[in-house]
């Protein structure tokens, strides 16, 4: 048996690598999330107990920096369509972009991912430049937001010709199909640039849709101050038949600590108000998590509120004694065992926050 | 070359707690009816009842059952291996003289000559009948077999456990069609032949309909040249088949016939098919429940074609609590369940009538009337209908009538099995 890790030839009745010590049986079959059985079959049901193998998005983690997101496909749909795509410049800036790829149009899951990393990317190589070029970098970001909506429109739109849509098993089933109402792909955005600066926070913020973003401290609001729908159904989205992709765009300075929520209404319809989310994330910051575990807290309130959609949280704290790496390899929590290998956390150096890192849910195509 | 495939149709959404999971799996085959290097052997056996019975009417039904067995072996194939069995106290050979014949103009002649020259006398020992059919069966092992089998009266020169024995000692060896000629003969013991022998039973009401008869069912045998299918069903730890049934074109329950293959997994034989057959199957499972949100296969669907075993579909669980979706009706299940339960008050109907009870016999063969009113069995309607006056087959409301043929009332139990299919259209 060749080592997937090493490239060593081990003996076939090996299960761990002669050379490196790599889990070989690992590579055939990962244990089941249900049951632990190491028996997955071909189709994505465990061999033993039955049990559906989450895909890759089902249940997701990031930390880049000082910046952390969650994305969970939540209790009622059967896949996640909310795309995060988040970094932490070299100058310590932060970039948080939150994609709700609208469920009634296949595809959307592609358009969602497609739209965020296109964003991030080019905010990222923005600011960087301006950090290069020594120019004030909030000046131009309402700029660099529309140019950002504009690459991410480009994308959702372009996803149209993806064919390769999630597809639940490698055998042909019968049943509903993923609802498809018959338009192209598409997606929700909100993108939040945080500058910190001397204790204070400069937010620029870029919004199509019915994503939000709310800035909880001494002083609290909503930074996506009004939602692109009209009786509930979006009026601006992006992607290929939007007839309104123009983003409202704000920018804010707020003063003292605080912390910076950028979600997907899988989040904020259980707590729409600043007030109400803050209450939210005060009581699970009582109970001692910051970081991942407060992202994570945030999901499962969404989850134990009823998980209607799917839900997707980015987190950033000026605060002190904010710690983005609360919850890592945090072995006893259901939805961490639930994640895989690429949603894993990377880079657990304490010196990291100085690089520039960047991570977006690997689309495995 | 011949392709199986098998298709689900099922409502995968389960409401919190529940552990019951219903589908139906279509299985289609297409192609030519030919699997892997090429044709198979097969065997064709006619076994024929010559008890003294046969030749009351004047001889009218024995000269019926000859015309109609020389019909039939002028059906079977150049190169089929072949037999023809006279059946009475004993069982004896008619054609050839011992063992099989190979199937070609000049056998197929002397077979007709040697069927000509059978005298009608003596009892009714079916068991042996079967036995003798094994027997010639276990000559060709790995061949095709089919086995038609005719009777016109009960089983009376043997006991039941010398026919239940033959049966079992037959079961694998070849497939059995059994048919009742006229109305002396007992629709269990031929129901209970058929079933284990994975073939049909029928009435043949008159001599005269013989003929057709014999000559369809041995064409029918020769299309069906791909031997041994079996599905494959693999369900999760802790859970169980409740039922796996065939539904159409019969109602079949297979429960019974699970072979085990390992301890998730278990075959039903299904018998030999054609290159172009379509039949359904309803299964149910009962699986350890899931919480709301959890995805769980209550089934893996494989088809086994001649030894070899082949993915076909998956029967899924998904846990919601989303009503919308947990309380949709699967139209295949619902229609299969309801042809179940018309079979089921078929039987209760005419039990009931014979032990007396009008009343019980009016509400459920009121009630068949109304369910095979709303799901298109016309041909049951019209069987119904010798049985019962309807006065409004929308609501089942149904008189018993006095004077019913026993031939009508024995077409009607006997064909209570053949379904419809769900309309598709």
């Amino acid at each position: 048996m060749i080592c997937a890790s090493c490239g060593e030839d081990n003996p076939d009745d090996a299960k761990w690598c002669e050379a490196c010590g790599h889990d070989l049986l690992s590579v055939l079959s990962p244990p089941c999330v249900a049951c632990g059985e190491r028996e997955v079959g071909p189709d994505g049901y465990c061999l033993s107990c039955g049990h559906k193998q989450p895909a890759e998005r089902d249940h997701q983690e990031y930390r880049e920096g000082t910046v952390v997101a969650v994305s969970d496909r939540g209790r009622r749909h059967r896949q996640n369509e909310d795309a995060v795509a988040i970094a932490t410049t070299a100058g310590g800036v932060a970039v948080l972009v939150v994609c709700d790829g609208v469920s009634t149009t296949a595809g959307s899951a592609r358009a969602s991912l497609r739209a965020a990393a296109a964003a991030r990317d080019l905010l990222v190589a923005g600011i960087d430049a301006a950090d290069e070029a020594g120019a004030d970098v909030t000046a131009d970001l309402p700029e660099l937001l529309t140019r950002a909506v504009a690459a991410a429109q480009v994308e959702a739109s372009a996803s149209v010709d993806d064919q390769e849509l999630v597809s639940t098993s490698v055998l042909a089933t019968t049943g509903p199909a993923p609802t498809d109402h018959g338009g192209p792909p598409s997606s929700t955005f909100v993108a939040v640039v945080a500058t910190p600066d001397d204790g204070d926070v400069e937010l620029a913020t870029a919004w199509v849709g019915d994503s939000r973003a709310y800035w909880l401290g001494e002083d609290m609001r909503r930074l996506t101050p009004v939602d692109h729908e009209l009786q509930g159904s979006l009026i601006r989205w992006l992607g290929a038949d939007s007839v309104d992709p123009t983003p409202d765009i704000e920018t804010v300075r707020m003063s003292g600590p605080g912390r910076l929520v950028v979600c997907s209404d899988g989040l904020w319809r259980y707590a729409a108000e600043p007030r109400e989310l803050d209450e939210v994330v005060r009581r699970l910051m009582e109970d001692g998590r910051t970081g991942l575990d407060l992202a994570s807290g945030l999901v499962d309130f969404a989850n134990d509120a009823g998980g209607h959609d799917n839900i997707t949280v980015a987190l950033w704290s000026n605060s002190p004694d904010w710690a983005p790496g609360a919850g890592d390899g945090d072995g006893d929590d259901e939805a961490d065992e639930a994640g895989n290998e690429a949603a894993a956390v990377v880079g657990d150096e304490a010196d990291e926050a100085g690089d520039e890192n960047e991570e977006t849910a690997d689309d495995g195509g | 070359m011949t392709s199986f495939t098998a298709e689900v149709f099922q409502n995968e959404f389960l409401p919190a707690g529940a552990d019951t999971v219903d589908a139906v799996v279509t299985v289609q085959s297409t192609g030519d009816g030919v699997v892997g290097t090429g044709r198979t052997d097969a065997v064709e056996m006619i076994v024929i009842d010559t008890s003294g019975s046969m030749q009351e009417e004047g001889g009218r039904k024995m000269r019926a059952a000859k015309a109609a067995t020389q019909a039939a072996i002028d059906t079977i194939d150049d190169g089929v291996y072949f037999a023809i069995v006279g059946g009475n106290a004993g069982a004896y050979m008619i054609y050839p003289h011992e063992g099989l014949a190979i199937s070609s103009a000049g056998t197929r002649d002397e077979a007709k000559n040697m069927v000509n020259r059978v005298q009608a006398n003596g009892g009714t020992a079916i068991g042996t009948w079967l036995k003798a059919a094994g027997y010639l069966a276990g000559l060709r092992p790995g061949a095709i077999a089919h086995c038609l089998l005719l009777t016109d009266g009960k089983n009376q020169h043997e006991e039941d456990w010398v026919l239940d024995g033959a049966i079992a000692s037959c079961v694998g060896l070849f497939q059995c069609d059994a048919r009742g000629l006229g109305s002396d003969w007992d629709i269990d013991e031929m129901r209970k032949i058929a079933t284990a022998l994975l073939g049909t039973v029928d009435i043949i009401p008159r001599p005269e309909d013989m003929e057709a008869e014999f000559t369809r069912l041995t064409e029918a045998a020769m299309g069906k040249q791909i031997g041994s299918v079996a599905l494959r069903l693999w369900t999760p730890k802790g859970s169980a088949s409740e039922f796996v049934k065939q539904v159409a074109p019969t109602l079949e329950d297979l429960t019974h016939s699970a072979q085990s293959v390992n301890p998730l997994t278990n075959d039903y034989p299904l018998g030999s098919w054609a290159g172009e057959e379509e039949r359904d199957y309803h299964v149910r499972i009962r699986i350890p429940t899931g919480n709301v949100g959890d995805e769980r296969l209550a089934a893996r669907v494989m088809l086994v074609i001649d030894g070899v075993d082949q993915p076909a579909a998956l029967v899924r669980a998904i846990w919601t609590d989303d009503e919308r979706l947990s309380t949709r009706i699967n139209r295949e299940v619902a229609h299969y369940t309801g042809q179940a339960e018309l079979a089921g008050v078929i039987a209760e109907g005419l039990a009931a009538r014979d032990a007396g009870d009008q009343a019980t016999a009016t509400v459920k063969l009121g009630r068949a009337v109304q369910i095979a009113h709303q799901a298109g069995n016309g041909d049951t309607v019209r069987l119904l209908q010798k049985v019962v006056d309807v006065d409004d087959p929308a609501t089942g409301t149904v008189r018993l009538r006095r004077q019913v043929d026993k031939a009508d009332e024995m077409a009607l139990d006997v064909r209570s099995t053949r379904t419809v299919r769900v309309n598709r259209g």
